[in-house]
């Protein structure tokens, strides 16, 4: 009975078919909109943590 | 700073062992607002009939509220400054076991000091199924741990200066030498290119971060960005 799917998918993987869509876990609207969300820290301080005027020599 | 570090734990460790803590947070500088006092249990087992708690000086336009002990009384001396605020319950309202958790609320308008703590000396008193009474006695202003002998954690209350959600530059009138007692809900405190934040993931952040070093005392006089 499953023979059949089996072999459709292999030629449509085959043939270069697009995939079925997968569910994005939710990260859709950081990939719409990356600007709007909190991004995951990358070891430094996010700009907005920063103090207005700072400058790393601190004056 | 052993003091203050210790008075950082007495404040949790109430909040944690349920004792007669002010459980409405950080108070604001010059600022009419309400303070909850949280009681935690009665004691040894009986339920709490009555709560006194000492208005320290500096606290201003002191109004009770109604609470599940019923009308509170305001105590005030010659002068008319308010002195202490007197929850009393009727003795019909005594449930016969120690089961529940009461708020009773002030609002009060409090003293214009920023970065300092203002204690609540209170005493509690519960009525023993043969009609006498016990006292709890929580006026312990030293800022230790609670220790199990006569006196008991003050209930505090942390004064922080006024400020808005965002950034506020403010000027600190005193020295600061434990900065998690104070900053404890702001996301992060610079002075120059230093920097303090009570989270843990910031706090990596502020070391990963070049030219950006930890901060951990404020002096009296400095200038800081606090971002709430």
């Amino acid at each position: 009975m499953f023979r059949p799917l089996l072999l459709l998918g292999v030629l449509a993987a085959l043939s270069g078919c697009p995939k079925p869509e997968v569910p994005d876990a939710g990260v859709g609207p950081c990939l719409d909109r990356p600007g709007e969300l909190t991004r995951a820290p990358n070891g430094q301080l996010p700009c907005e943590l920063l103090p207005p005027g700072f400058t790393s020599s601190g004056k | 700073m052993r003091r203050l570090f210790l008075i950082v734990f007495a404040l949790f460790s109430a909040l944690a062992l349920g004792h007669v803590s002010i459980i409405s947070g950080p108070g604001i500088a010059n600022a009419t607002q309400e303070l909850t006092f949280g009681v935690g249990h009665g004691c040894a087992g009986n339920d709490t009939s009555m709560v006194r708690t000492t208005i320290p000086a500096g606290v201003t336009s002191v109004r009770a509220m109604t609470s599940d002990f019923g009308r509170a009384t305001v105590g005030v001396d010659d002068t008319g400054a308010p002195t202490s605020v007197t929850w009393q319950r009727a003795s019909a309202d005594l449930l016969p076991v120690d089961t529940n958790f009461y708020k009773l609320t002030l609002r009060v308008k409090l003293p214009n000091t920023p970065f300092q703590v203002l204690y609540f000396p209170t005493e509690q008193t519960c009525v023993q199924a043969d009609g006498g009474t016990l006292t709890s006695s929580w006026t312990d202003t030293s800022g230790l741990p609670p220790d199990g002998g006569t006196q008991e954690p003050s209930p505090a209350v942390v004064i922080v200066p006024a400020h808005k959600p965002g950034w506020n530059k403010l000027t600190v009138p005193v020295a600061v030498e434990n900065l998690g007692v104070f900053f404890s809900d702001a996301q992060i405190v610079w002075r120059g290119n230093a920097a303090y934040s009570a989270s843990s993931t910031t706090t990596e952040l502020i070391a990963g971060t070049a030219g950006v070093t930890s901060l951990s005392a404020l002096a009296s006089g400095d200038e800081i960005w606090v971002k709430y």
